[in-house]
């Protein structure tokens, strides 16, 4: 047996292959990022979209995907932009280490412009540091998290968000409950990024307010039974439940609700936009209310919904809340690409501080989809509107809502 | 000499004939210095951070091949072990401002501890009992991850920006420094199962109380293989948070878990080589199946399942027996001629 | 005393569900030795069968019932002639048996994903109607037809497995395959039928629990983690046990998440779960882990 010591081959091993490392690390260690994105002047111009479309996310990342295929092939059909827009789709699963391959693949392979982030804060906080570091840009489509644009991280010049952030949204939810002098406000939601995220805003929020929590409870997603979590704030004597929780779960808290024939009010997140929410809630839903960014009123949100419905079905997405996101998160592109003569990176980016959209799919009327220098989030002021259930359809609940820009 | 005896029940397990152990040998070396050579080679940034994650994945089924492969202890719970790496490292660096390096000592010790004290329980009990019970300890550390909000950030989980915790020199180079983990574990993982040892490890995978019969120190190697798991898993979960420079929940979740055990199998149980290629397998075919749009992922089951209904040993297994064949044909063929 | 009251019925059901889930783990287990992950996938399958019959194809609710049997039936053959089989014939270790049924769950997930859709839908329940109160406590329709059909069919498989020759000899095959050959047991048949148990007791209970929280791609991981537990809680032996221990976590979940707290409730039952595990008897652990 001529095999030489394990230990001192392994050293040589280590001594040999250490070696090749230096030599590496001198001659080619450092990859370069490229920057910029596609700057050549044929062909279509490839957009990324990174979103969970298969797994539990799906049901927000679909209807995102339909609308941002909807608006491409509107801009293509209209051709006013002069050049083609194609979409390089990739399904991230909401698994942030799949995301961040996602994102490095279409900013070195795929050589895309600009990269419209899914919906989960997570996956953004992965893949937004891999994009914006290669020089590309960024918008943020659908997640809430405040957390997402933050001055500090080096990526934040090319980062832009699409939709209103939690305390956007929190903020205008607040008056319904000072409306209703309640005693004992309690909040449920799940412990995703998503329910954990809006709860930290709706403390932060309250307090600001002068409001307060009673008590909050919490359960895992796709929950099986949530009796307990009823039935605690019951007895805690709660007279208004904010419910912060994805459609399917929120279904489900509606049903207990109901089953327990407890009488209070629910007021939602916005994860009640889910198809899910409906399809399961049925009539148990009836009287919820919840932000949404559809204004029935508006001219161009008709059009856009007749426009969904038409390619989609009507059952695709009900509320439209994300489809009309994921739409509008192209337009602005689009608008931003128009005017920097389709050149990505620092041009785009500067190029979408300039941008407004004032006839956006989403949006109450009088609203605007508006990026300036420095601030990088597009709703205006007065985006939203309430909703509600009735008769298991969804119906406006009220377009008076002021909201304001935190 | 009687160990050997109680070894050859799994055929898997058959270690290379004594004539090209010394080739494998240095098939394992050149494959060694070819890896860590890689980063200089690979020109796209892209395929670098494929790399990469073949390399974290790889670590991470190295540690479950020691486990599992070698001493037949099942554990669907990896991921916990690979979330106290990750989470020790990324909070010392930004919570404390401890240095990189101290982090991942710290953080590696911390893995190691875990499993230590978690094998006291843990290996009471085996097969089905024992895939429960780290599966049950995969998920409350998940949900611990998820609770813990002023610890561990709950669901929006700890920034670690490489530029600032690693420096933008290490950063730009840390490519070589996860490929270079992943050698050191190879190297590990050889040298822990070649020699009396690793013998002493099937034995008491394929039959405990004869090993212990037979002077084996059973627990002791078990306690001890158990713990370098923890530790090479804790390892992978420090790379991973620099890697990503985000560390979340869902990274460190049952599903994990699972997928870890998916490349263990594909690549072939009791082959550290096996880790690795099955690492490869579940990184890139996903990738090459891109194209599939939504039928990406039922193409990919259904390859998974290909691989196990035709090559029981895992790919390594089947290229394995593979050269097995070839060989019996070319010296039945030389036979014949002579 | 009514919230406790309200607590124990709801939990009752619920544990039913994974009592109903750790039956079909059992039901191959002891017929084959392999332990199923795609059990969550088979309950997904029931439910997403049962949307697409009673929603979309407006089927009347005995005619859904015999489609997720008929599906879980076809499923059942397919797991068994494509996967299971030719992976005995071929000497795969038991390891690799266990992967193939996490990835035959992989491919059913994938398959209703693109089928079907991927979005939770709502089910319309067996018996439509209010909740039925009695004294503050109440219950949901569908939560009494669960519970019923449930413990019926643990008593049919019990019926089965004690009292038929058919139940007998697959014991006998799961308990000692070459001895029950010998005595002229045909292995490979009874086999498959402990499979088409198995999957069409979990699709049956996938479509039952499909009205309270909806059918969706990937709504079985949760229910068949905690079913696994019940099985391993109840010993891995008898199918009344593992129904028991089923109840007995639902009953945990429930009371746990009111009295103690809702975010750490699924720690709880885990650690009750990893402490009852290690705490066991050595006995019991032995027995079960070589049956």
């Amino acid at each position: 047996m001529n095999v030489p010591r394990p230990r001192r081959a392994a050293l040589a091993a280590l001594a040999l292959g250490s070696s090749i490392a230096l030599v590496g690390c001198a001659t080619a260690g450092s990859s370069e990022a490229q920057s910029g994105g596609d700057t050549s002047s044929e062909g279509p111009v490839k957009i990324g979209y990174i979103g969970a479309l298969s797994g539990g996310s799906a049901s927000l990342g679909v209807p995102i995907q339909h609308g941002i295929e909807l608006a491409i092939d509107q801009l293509n059909e209209a051709g006013d932009l002069g050049r083609e827009l194609e979409l390089v789709a990739v399904d991230d699963e909401a698994d942030a280490t799949k995301s961040a391959a996602a994102a490095q693949r279409m900013v070195t392979e795929d050589g895309v412009v600009a990269v419209l982030g899914g919906p989960n804060s997570g996956t953004v906080l992965a893949n937004n540091p891999i994009i914006t570091g290669a020089g590309v840009v960024q918008l943020i489509t659908v997640a809430q998290g405040d957390n997402l644009i933050d001055p500090e991280t080096p990526g934040a010049d090319l980062t832009y968000q699409v939709t209103e952030n939690n305390s956007y949204d929190v903020g205008a939810i607040v008056q319904l409950f000072e409306d209703g002098a309640y005693d004992a406000i309690c909040a449920v939601s799940d412990t995703t990024e998503y329910g954990q995220g809006g709860i930290q805003t709706i403390r932060t929020v309250f307090e600001e307010r002068g409001l307060e929590i009673a008590t909050a409870v919490s359960h895992e997603v796709n929950a099986t039974d949530l009796t307990p979590q009823v039935l605690s704030l019951r007895d805690a004597g709660c007279d208004a439940v904010y419910l912060f929780d994805y459609g399917q779960d929120a279904a489900l808290f509606m049903k207990t609700v109901n089953q327990v024939d407890w009488e209070v009010p629910v007021i939602g997140g916005r994860g009640l936009n889910q198809a899910a929410f409906l399809s399961i809630a049925g009539e148990a839903g009836d009287g919820i209310i919840f932000p949404s960014v559809i204004d029935p009123e508006k001219a161009s949100a008709q059009e856009f919904i007749e426009a969904y419905d038409a390619k989609f079905g009507e059952d695709d997405d009900p509320a439209h809340t994300f489809s009309a996101l994921g739409y509008d998160s192209v337009m602005l592109l689009a608008a931003g690409l128009e005017a920097s003569g389709f050149e990505g990176g620092e041009a785009l980016a500067s190029a979408l501080e300039d941008v407004t959209l004032e006839d956006a799919a989403s949006g109450k009327e009088g609203s605007t989809l508006t990026y300036t220098y420095g601030d990088h989030r597009a709703p205006s002021d007065d985006f939203l509107t309430f909703w509600t259930i009735e008769g298991g359809e969804y119906q406006l609940y009220s377009r008076d809502v002021q909201s304001t820009r935190p | 000499m009687s160990t050997t005896a109680i070894r050859t029940q799994t055929e898997i397990a058959r270690p290379v004939r004594h004539g090209s152990r010394r080739a494998v040998f240095w098939a394992e070396v050149i494959g060694s210095v070819v890896l860590l050579a890689l980063p200089a080679i690979i020109p796209s940034a892209y395929q670098l951070r494929l790399l990469q994650d073949v390399a974290i994945w790889s670590i991470l089924a190295l540690s479950l091949t020691l486990i599992f492969g070698y001493t037949g202890q099942i554990s669907l719970g990896q991921a916990a072990f690979y979330a106290v790496g990750g989470y020790t490292s990324a909070i010392l660096q930004t919570a404390l401002g401890v240095p990189a390096p101290i982090a991942w000592v710290v953080a590696i010790a911390l893995g190691m501890g875990s499993a230590l004290i978690l094998s006291f329980p843990l290996l009471r009990i085996h097969g089905h009992f024992l895939a429960l019970g780290t599966l049950a300890l995969g998920l409350i550390v998940e949900t611990l991850l998820v609770q813990l909000v002023p610890v561990t950030g709950g669901h929006d989980g700890i920034l670690l920006p490489g530029a600032i915790h690693l420096g933008p020199w290490v950063q730009a180079r840390f490519p070589y420094i996860v490929v270079g983990f992943l050698v050191l574990a190879y190297w590990l993982v050889r040298n822990l199962t070649q020699r009396g040892m690793g013998r002493a490890f099937f034995a008491l995978r394929d039959d405990p109380d004869g090993a212990a019969a037979l002077g084996v120190p059973v627990t002791r190697y078990k306690t001890l293989v158990f713990m370098i798991g923890g530790g090479l898993a804790a390892a992978a979960g420090v790379l991973y948070a620099h890697h990503t420079q985000v560390v979340t929940p869902e990274a460190f979740g049952f599903g994990t878990s699972i997928e870890v055990l998916l490349i263990v199998i594909i690549g072939g149980m009791s082959s550290r080589i096996g880790a690795v290629i099955g690492a490869a397998v579940i990184v890139f075919v996903p990738e090459w199946l891109q194209f599939l749009q939504e039928g990406e992922n039922l193409v990919f089951g259904l390859l998974v399942l290909g691989i196990l209904l035709f090559l029981p040993g895992g790919l390594v297994g089947g290229v394995r027996s593979a050269i097995r064949s070839l060989r019996r044909t070319r010296t039945s063929g030389e036979e014949v001629s002579a | 005393m009514t919230t406790f009251l309200q607590l124990a019925v709801s939990g009752i059901a619920l544990g039913s569900i994974y009592g109903l889930v750790a039956l079909g783990f059992l039901v191959i287990y002891h017929a084959t030795g392999l332990v199923n992950f795609a059990q969550g996938q088979l309950l997904m399958a029931g439910a997403m069968t049962a949307y697409v019959l009673l929603m979309q194809l407006d089927l009347g609710y005995p005619l859904v019932l015999l489609g997720v049997v008929v599906v879980a039936l076809l499923l059942a053959l397919v797991f068994r002639y494509g996967i299971h089989r030719p992976m005995v014939r071929r000497g795969a270790p038991t390891e690799n048996m266990v992967v193939a049924t996490i990835a035959f769950g992989l491919v059913l997930t994938a398959a209703a994903e693109l089928g079907i859709g991927n979005t939770r839908y709502g089910v319309d329940p067996i018996f439509p109607g209010a909740p039925i109160a009695i004294g503050g406590v109440s219950m949901q329709t569908q939560s009494i037809v669960i519970t019923a059909v449930a413990w019926v069919l643990v008593g049919l498989v019990w019926f089965f497995f004690t009292k038929t020759l058919t139940g007998v000899s697959l014991r006998a095959v799961g308990l000692n395959r070459t001895a029950a050959a010998v005595s002229g047991v045909r292995v490979s048949r009874l086999i498959t039928v402990a499979f088409a148990l198995s999957v069409i007791v979990t699709a049956v209970g996938g479509a039952l629990v499909a009205p309270i929280i909806g059918a969706g791609p990937s709504m079985g991981l949760a229910i068949a983690v905690k079913g696994f537990a019940a099985a391993v809680l109840g010993g891995m032996s008898s199918v009344y046990r593992g129904m028991v221990a089923g109840v007995a976590i639902g009953l945990i979940e429930m009371l746990s998440s009111y009295y103690i707290s809702s975010a750490y409730a699924p720690v709880i039952a885990y650690t009750i779960l990893f402490l009852a595990l290690v705490l066991m008897p050595a006995r019991v652990r032995k027995s079960g882990a070589t049956a």
